[in-house]
């Protein structure tokens, strides 16, 4: 042990400096319900322009349209790149527990094949 | 007892719909040996899992120091010198017990000094030093993940099931090192489901059942209080 009498006082200072932020599951949350949004307007605005240009004879109105209707593409393809940003990074962290999950069984597994072993070496318990 | 260098207030915590942690009050003292029993699924792995940031609480708080730290991540606490030596042992069967200590030197310290002190305090494991861990005994396996804890100079130690499936003789040795640990002034909160092997090395204890605090008081008193906490989780 290489405990110094101060260690308490630089662990103080430490948490003190330490810059807290949310934690990364709920930004991956976070960043996935963006997504929906962005993808689910979307989807309404383009038909909203559809039923602003079908409205008017104006054609000013209707070159608004179709931007409008571009801007609602653009958001769906965005939105739906953010879901998939979230949704990836919430399985693949799961994928990582699953896998941490296994090896602690195996171990498990061969420490009880070891504690059947009789042999002296075989230790405690 | 000085002021408490870990503190939970009001502390709740959830998996997904299902609340587990029903706003725990607990105070570590610096320097001190808390134990926390409590019977299977009282909550105690997961209320160490939100003190080291592995799992976020639902409600309340978590002060270390004196600061809050809801939201802190686990690897920004470890660093600090919040250090959870896992139920389980959390060891890597496959690498040996150098490649276990050559990882922890991520920290600025030399090998040799991680090495000599492990070896000092754990002559078992000096023993075992290329033997991978997956071979080893259980409670090699712990000495390996407690002096793995210890070689990042932690201030406060929090230890889960540390007498989980190893001998009686085993745990008494691992509990003796505990004492020697705290007597070197590291903070120490130690989760046991079976209170007889910590209660000798406990400075305070709390009992959670049900995902609450249900007693909190010095070993000796609560002793005596136990079995009726424990019925009292299992008759509702």
């Amino acid at each position: 042990m290489h405990e110094q009498p101060d260690r308490v006082e630089q662990f103080k200072a430490d948490i003190a400096d330490m810059k807290i932020t949310d934690p990364s599951a709920s930004r991956d949350q976070l960043v996935a319900r963006i997504g929906w949004v962005a993808m689910g307007a979307g989807l309404v605005l383009p038909l909203a322009a559809y039923l602003m240009s079908h409205g008017t004879t104006n054609p000013l109105a209707q070159r608004d349209a179709i931007i409008l209707a571009l801007l609602g593409v653009a958001l769906a393809v965005v939105g739906g790149a953010l879901y998939l940003r979230g949704a990836l990074a919430g399985f693949l962290r799961f994928w990582l527990v699953r896998d941490l999950h296994e090896r602690r069984v195996q171990t498990d597994r061969l420490l009880d094949a070891r504690s059947e072993d009789p042999s002296p070496d075989a230790g405690a318990p | 007892m000085t002021d408490p260098i870990l503190s939970a207030r009001g502390l709740r915590a959830a998996y997904g719909p299902i609340e587990v942690l029903h706003g725990i009050d607990i105070d570590v003292p610096t320097g001190a040996v808390m134990a926390i029993l409590g019977p299977n699924g009282a909550g105690k792995s997961t209320l160490l899992s939100v003190l080291a940031g592995l799992h976020p609480a639902s409600g309340g708080e978590v002060t270390l120091a004196g600061r809050r730290v809801n939201g802190a991540r686990a690897d920004v606490l470890a660093r600090a010198g919040l250090c959870l030596v896992p139920e389980g042992r959390g060891v890597f069967p496959n690498l040996t017990v150098q490649e276990h200590l050559r990882m922890v030197t991520h920290s600025g310290r030399r090998l040799s000094d991680i090495e000599a002190e492990t070896y000092a305090r754990f002559p078992r494991l000096a023993e075992r030093r290329t033997q991978v861990a997956g071979t080893m005994s259980g409670g090699e396996q712990q000495m390996l993940a407690l002096a793995r804890g210890l070689a990042t100079d932690p201030a406060i130690l929090m230890l889960d099931e540390l007498s989980m499936g190893l001998a009686p003789i085993i745990v008494e040795e691992l509990y003796a090192q505990v004492v020697s640990i705290a007597a070197s002034g590291v903070s120490i909160v130690v989760v046991e489901q079976f209170a007889r092997a910590v209660l000798g090395v406990a400075d305070v204890a709390a009992v959670l059942t049900h995902g609450e605090v249900a007693m909190v008081g010095p070993p000796a008193e609560l002793e005596a209080h136990l079995s009726t906490a424990y019925l009292g989780a299992i008759v509702p």
